[in-house]
């Protein structure tokens, strides 16, 4: 079952299929460059699908994040098959950008890992280009690393989950 | 999130999907036997798909199962919905060496019916016309053409299924 994590100020719970209208938003945007983007809707789906199904196929993935009852977001663990390792990732709608909410889930998340898999480290998988990205990584006390990255320009940042939970 | 059922026929076993069923699926992707689904895919696409198949149990309550014959696992059958998809969508494939036995007919009547079951309003196959092997199928698990349905794609067959239709 996917559980459902609380923070000061953020619910992170299961996607649900009203959440994909925000995907295909952001993927439809150039907001989207770093992940591959621009998609149209039906790549888009395919995106939003393929990593919830990651929930009932390895027992972690997306949560959707809400804030005051609204969607803001999505962070969670990512794992496609070129992945080398699980990855902790994040999005938020332009909307949510500059107000900490992808931080303080991507926390709840890595303490979560920490808890569920006793995972010692969790990496985010960046485009070089993705500078804001990057800097929220460091910020959460990741370090850059050499281990594999998802594509081989990946910035790989690497999160010491030993001290969470 | 709905817990995917395990489901018993005469004699085939419907069981939920694990990772370990990606190598063969990937392989089945890879191969000419994907053509009718957009194939061939390669390991980054056909994970993609399937997970995509097991995340209709997250986000719908029903999705796709895999079929297991005598302990081995023979292909898989799914009901797909979501936004690429009219209507909710019964869809089957059997890897190589398994067809011919009736396996399609006898794990696509029993995931119907479950799903029939669950509360499904309609059901439906979106089939390619060149895919003779997939329309006899449908024909003898008592599906038929529905020629006022939307179709997925355009050209597509559309075969309606009924409850508990008989054979």
């Amino acid at each position: 079952m996917i559980p459902t994590l609380s923070t000061a100020r953020l619910t992170l719970r299961a996607p649900r299929l009203a959440d994909f209208e925000h995907r295909a938003a952001f993927y439809a945007s150039d907001r989207s460059v770093w992940e591959d983007g621009p998609l149209d809707r039906a790549q888009a789906w395919r995106v939003f699908a393929s990593d919830v199904g990651q929930w009932p196929l390895m027992g972690y993935g997306p949560f959707s994040v809400d804030h005051r009852g609204g969607y803001v977001g999505e962070v969670g663990i990512y794992h496609a098959a070129d992945f080398p390792e699980p990855e902790l990732g994040w999005f938020v709608t332009p909307e949510a950008e500059g107000k900490g909410i992808a931080a303080e889930a991507a926390r709840a998340v890595m303490v979560w890992a920490r808890a569920n898999f006793g995972w010692e480290q969790l990496v985010n998988y960046i485009d070089p280009g993705n500078a804001r990205s990057i800097a929220l990584g460091l910020r959460l006390g990741g370090r850059i690393c050499d281990r594999p990255g998802a594509c081989p320009t990946d910035v790989v940042i690497e999160h010491d989950l030993r001290g969470l939970a | 999130m709905t817990l995917p059922p395990t489901l018993a026929t005469a004699r085939l076993t419907l069981r939920p999907m694990e990772p370990g069923d990606f190598p063969a699926y990937a392989a089945l992707m890879a191969s000419g036997r994907s053509a009718f689904m957009g194939g061939p895919f390669d390991t980054r696409a056909a994970w993609g798909l399937f997970c995509h198949d097991a995340a209709g149990w997250a986000l719908f309550g029903f999705g796709a199962l895999m079929v297991e014959a005598g302990g081995t696992t023979v292909g898989q059958v799914g009901i797909n919905h979501g936004p690429l998809f009219p209507e909710p969508e019964l869809g089957w494939m059997l890897y190589d060496g398994h067809e011919g036995q009736g396996y399609a007919t006898e794990a696509g009547r029993a995931l119907r019916d479950w799903g029939f079951g669950q509360g499904l309003p309609t059901l439906v196959s979106y089939m390619d016309p060149a895919n003779r092997a997939s329309a006899a199928v449908a024909e003898r698990m008592g599906a038929r053409l529905d020629p006022a349905a939307v179709p997925q794609d355009p050209g597509d067959l559309v075969y309606r299924h009924a409850p508990g239709t008989a054979a």
